[in-house]
């Protein structure tokens, strides 16, 4: 367990490192800050001495190592705009956004389990059908035009919930919901079909020639075997899931980091944008590595790969 | 995986079994009909509104706006009613629709490319090569896609153009991934084993042996996947990262719309309607290939 730990550290490891790395060039790419940053009239000895200030005359291998050295120390840069530091607008957001994507998979996760079961134990076959065929509409819903619709139904329509902000827990259900049944429309499909996996097995095959029910039969032996793929899933759909949590947050005015990236880039904010996607794949990938742990302790086989 | 063995002498007819399979597969099942209608309206709506008199997704006319679907105003109908400038929304929904299948298709063009190369040379070469292939595709799916994309359209700019490329950049890791797995059974088969022991380059071997193997799977992932960069790039849309005015298209009508879903919530529902088709469509047909057992896409490689 130790080693898989230790391998699966260094993995993480080197993918911020690399994440850091494409985002330095990404910068790079942007141009010259310098240009943004002074007006109009500016003289070139203006550029010049902003550029030594900012360290923009050095050699491209000096800036890089300065930009790890002041990433490490949690320096990622001043907003162009508001002149604070950029993480620090980050995290000031990160809360909200990770309050709303941990509501969003666990209410998935326990929504894909409970209609999963009602699904396989279920003797009808039109209800079975009926919610595949739910599941896959949602599935080509993309996440904003069904936040909409959510918006038109129970805001505009019914009048019964908030459709922006941020602030008691109805304004929470929406945009929670919207990303929720995306993951649950993906859960349900790949749970149904672990199931599915599992009934042709021979432990299952055994349990009922002893004549057991079942319900026992899909709750005891089924369904542990068939919660690893699940797992697996709900973790790699992670990121889809933060990404979604960015366009959603967009629609319902939600202050999560997605949404200050998306204004930042308007206001073409570059240390913001970059400040919040690093923060975003910090946590993925600290999210990842969580999950592939949970994997190696429900099934041993992992650790020995 | 293994049972894609391109036979060049096989006759016409077996060739295009997949094709027959997969409409025999589609007219046995009603919700693949259902599909299949779906998006043949919405390609009919795309093709022929453009070529009809009254066509026109620009011109502002401030005395029609906010019209009602079927609305007739001074004698003219508008079948899918007028945004707040009183453009007309059929035009506009239609032109929009265009412009989401090009850049559609041709991202997924650039991205199929791209993978298949990179995921054929890793996995014909294996090594270096490998590892550094795969490590890009680690750290590209280590940040979410989308995520990714709004960072890099902020800094490139958006254009019609830089939005296609940029789309096509970011998505080839699914088909690299399944095109390694292919390349790397397919090296140590028998007829690529005796054209390397007969002296053939690894180029000849990746272009003649290699490619025509793993070509057919790869479009049905493309066809997957033209499903899901239609949403990412209406999601940019949407964003303000994506198309730009005056070009219409179906993510920034409905954020346009959104303001107006107390008065007028078709201006917002009608692109939306058209999206969903269009996705439902094209992922319901390429399942209808996939059921043929060749590429199962209910378990994607990790990762994807």
């Amino acid at each position: 367990m130790l080693r898989f730990l230790a391998r699966r550290l260094t993995q993480s490891v080197l993918t911020v490192f690399g994440v850091l790395t494409a985002a330095f060039f990404l910068v790079r790419l942007a141009g010259d800050p310098s240009v943004l940053l002074l007006p109009v009239e500016a003289t070139d000895k203006d550029i010049a001495l902003l550029r030594s200030e900012l360290g923009l005359d050095q050699s491209l291998p000096i800036q890089y190592a300065k930009f790890l050295v002041n990433v490490l120390q949690g320096d990622l840069g001043l907003s162009l705009r508001q002149r604070v530091p950029a993480l620090d607008l980050v995290l000031e957001r990160l809360p909200a956004t990770l309050e709303l994507a941990l509501t969003a998979f666990v209410l998935g996760l326990v929504l894909a389990f409970a209609v999963g079961l009602v699904m396989r134990l279920t003797p009808s076959p039109r209800l079975r059908a009926a919610i595949m065929w739910l599941a896959f509409i949602r599935q080509a819903i993309p996440v904003f035009f069904f936040g909409l619709l959510m918006i038109l139904l129970f805001s505009v329509t019914l009048g019964w919930l908030p459709s922006l902000g941020r602030g008691t827990i109805y304004h929470l259900i929406l945009p929670a919901l919207t990303l929720a049944t995306y993951e649950l429309a993906l859960y349900l499909r790949l749970f149904n079909s672990a199931l599915g996996e599992q009934q042709g097995q021979d432990y299952v095959r055994t349990a009922y020639a002893k004549g057991q029910t079942r319900t026992k039969i899909i709750l005891r032996h089924m369904l542990p075997n068939a919660l690893l793929p699940l797992v697996t899933i709900a973790g790699i759909n992670l990121g889809m899931l933060l990404g979604s949590a960015v366009v959603t947050e967009t629609v319902f005015s939600w202050p999560g980091v997605g949404r200050l990236i998306v204004q930042s880039v308007s206001q073409r904010d570059y240390p913001v944008v970059i400040a919040g996607v690093l923060m975003m794949s910090l946590v993925f990938v600290l999210i990842n590595l969580a999950v592939d742990l949970l994997y190696a302790v429900l099934d041993p086989r992992v650790r020995l790969s | 995986m293994s049972s894609a063995t391109a036979d060049k002498t096989a006759p016409a007819s077996h060739r295009f079994a997949g094709i027959r399979n997969a409409l025999h597969i589609i007219t046995q099942s009603y919700s693949m009909m259902f599909a299949a209608a779906l998006l043949v309206t919405v390609l009919l709506l795309i093709i022929l509104v453009p070529l009809l008199p009254g066509y026109d997704p620009y011109t502002q006319n401030l005395a029609v706006s906010l019209a009602a679907p079927f609305e007739n105003i001074d004698g003219r109908t508008y079948i899918f009613g007028t945004d707040t400038l009183g453009r007309d929304l059929l035009s506009r929904v239609a032109l929009a629709g265009r412009v989401s299948l090009l850049i559609g298709l041709c991202a997924v063009v650039i991205s199929l490319a791209l993978g298949v190369f990179l995921g054929l040379v890793a996995g014909f070469f294996r090594g270096v090569v490998e590892s550094i292939v795969m490590g890009l595709a680690d750290l590209q799916l280590s940040i979410p896609r989308v995520l990714l994309l709004i960072a890099v359209a902020a800094i490139v700019g958006p254009s019609v153009v830089n939005l296609t490329v940029l789309l096509g950049l970011t998505s080839w890791v699914v088909y690299g991934r399944v095109a390694r797995a292919m390349a790397l059974s397919l090296r140590e088969r028998e007829f690529v084993l005796s054209a390397v022991t007969q002296g053939a380059s690894a180029a000849w071997n990746i272009r003649k042996h290699l490619l025509p193997n793993v070509l057919p799977q790869m479009l049905i992932v493309g066809s997957f996947e033209l499903g899901q960069i239609i949403v990412f790039e209406a999601s940019l849309s949407y964003l303000g990262l994506g198309i730009q005015p005056p070009l219409p298209s179906w993510g920034m009508m409905i954020s346009e719309g959104q303001q107006y879903l107390e008065i007028d919530p078709w201006i917002a529902l009608l692109p939306g309607i058209a999206i969903f088709m269009l996705v439902t469509g094209v992922q319901f047909l390429s399942q209808a290939f996939t059921s043929e057992g060749q590429f199962d896409l209910a378990s994607p490689p990790k990762g994807t």
